[in-house]
C-alpha cells in the first residue's frame, strides 16, 4: 500500500485526522492507529464515526517521523442497485488541511449490502 | 356494519325505491287527480293541492312498502315497513345518503394513508435501530481489532459485519 507523506510545521499546532464521506450519504467507522518510523505499533489514537468523525492527534512533535494507518468500514445501507461512495481523509493542523486524499484501499466505489473495508497510510514529518 | 354492506343496502334500498316509483306512476296514471298538480300563477284558496301531495306520499310509502314486502329475500337490517319508508324517502333521503356514503368512503380512505404512514414510520424508526445496531457493533469489533503491522493489507474479516 502507499504511504502518503504529509509535511507539518513543528510551530503549526495540534493535528486531526477526519475520516468522512462528505459527498455521499453513507457511515464510516473505524480506527486509527500510530507506528514508529521503525513500524513497530505505537498507539491506538482513537476511534472515529459518521457523528464525530475527528481523531486527534497530537502535537507535531511527537508525531515526527510517525507512521499512521486509518482501518475503516462503510456501513451498507441495502442499495439495490448499489450506490457511489467515497470516504476522504482530510489531515489538518490547527484547522488548516495539510492533505486531503481518498483511500486508494477501498476509499470508493459503489456499494450495496455488504459492508465495505477500507485503509489509508499516512506518515507526518517537520518540515 | 361494513362499508361492503352498507353498498349492499343502500343497493337495496334503491332497487325497492326505483320498483316503488314505477308503481306509483302506474298509479298516478289510473288516477289522473294525482298527476295534475295546480298552477301556481293562479292562487287558490283550498287546500287541494296539500291533499294531492300528502295522497301522492301516502301512495309512495305504500309502493315501496308494497316492493318490500314482495322481495324475495328480506333484508336483515330493517323491517319490511321501515325498508319501505326508506325507500319512498325520495331525492332528499338519496341526498343525504350519498353524502353519508360519501363521508365513509373518505373516512375508509383515510384510515388506509394513515396506515400506510403508520407502517412507514414503524419501517423507517426499525432500519434506524438495526443499523444504528450495525455501527455499535462494528465499532465494538474495531474497539477490539488487534492492531496489524504497519502497511499490511487491512483485516477485512476483523471489521467487516
Amino acid at each position: 500500500m502507499n504511504i502518503t507523506k504529509i509535511v507539518m510545521s513543528s510551530a503549526g499546532g495540534a493535528l486531526t485526522a477526519t475520516i468522512s464521506c462528505p459527498t455521499t450519504p453513507q457511515s464510516v467507522v473505524g480506527v486509527v492507529f500510530r507506528y514508529n518510523s521503525d513500524q513497530s505499533f505505537d498507539k491506538k489514537m482513537g476511534l472515529f464515526k459518521t457523528d464525530s468523525p475527528d481523531i486527534n492527534l497530537g502535537s507535531p512533535i511527537e508525531n515526527d517521523g510517525k507512521l499512521f494507518m486509518i482501518q475503516g468500514t462503510v456501513i451498507n445501507f441495502n442499495d439495490d442497485p448499489p450506490s457511489p461512495y467515497k470516504v476522504v481523509v482530510d489531515i489538518s493542523q490547527n484547522g488548516n488541511v495539510l492533505s486531503t486524499e481518498v483511500p486508494s484501499d477501498g476509499g470508493s466505489g459503489k456499494i450495496g449490502d455488504k459492508d465495505i473495508a477500507f485503509a489509508y497510510n499516512f506518515s507526518l514529518q517537520n518540515q | 356494519m361494513s362499508a361492503i354492506d352498507l353498498t349492499q343496502n343502500i343497493t337495496l334500498i334503491l332497487s325497492v325505491s326505483v320498483a316503488g316509483e314505477r308503481l306509483v306512476a302506474l298509479v298516478k296514471t289510473i288516477v289522473p287527480w294525482l298527476n295534475k298538480p295546480t298552477d301556481p300563477i293562479t292562487p287558490t284558496d283550498d287546500d287541494t293541492e296539500k291533499y294531492r301531495k300528502i295522497a301522492l306520499m301516502v301512495i309512495a310509502f305504500l309502493c315501496c312498502w308494497l316492493t318490500a314486502y314482495l322481495l324475495p329475500v328480506k333484508p336483515e337490517f330493517t323491517s319490511t315497513p321501515l325498508l319501505g319508508l326508506l325507500a319512498s324517502g325520495g331525492s332528499a333521503f338519496w341526498t343525504s345518503l350519498l353524502g353519508y356514503t360519501k363521508a365513509v368512503s373518505e373516512i375508509k380512505v383515510q384510515n388506509v394513508i394513515q396506515e400506510k404512514v403508520n407502517s412507514q414510520l414503524k419501517l423507517h424508526a426499525f432500519e434506524s435501530i438495526k443499523f444504528e445496531n450495525r455501527i455499535n457493533l462494528a465499532l465494538r469489533r474495531i474497539e477490539n481489532l488487534t492492531p496489524p503491522k504497519f502497511n499490511q493489507q487491512h483485516n477485512i474479516k476483523n471489521i467487516i459485519i
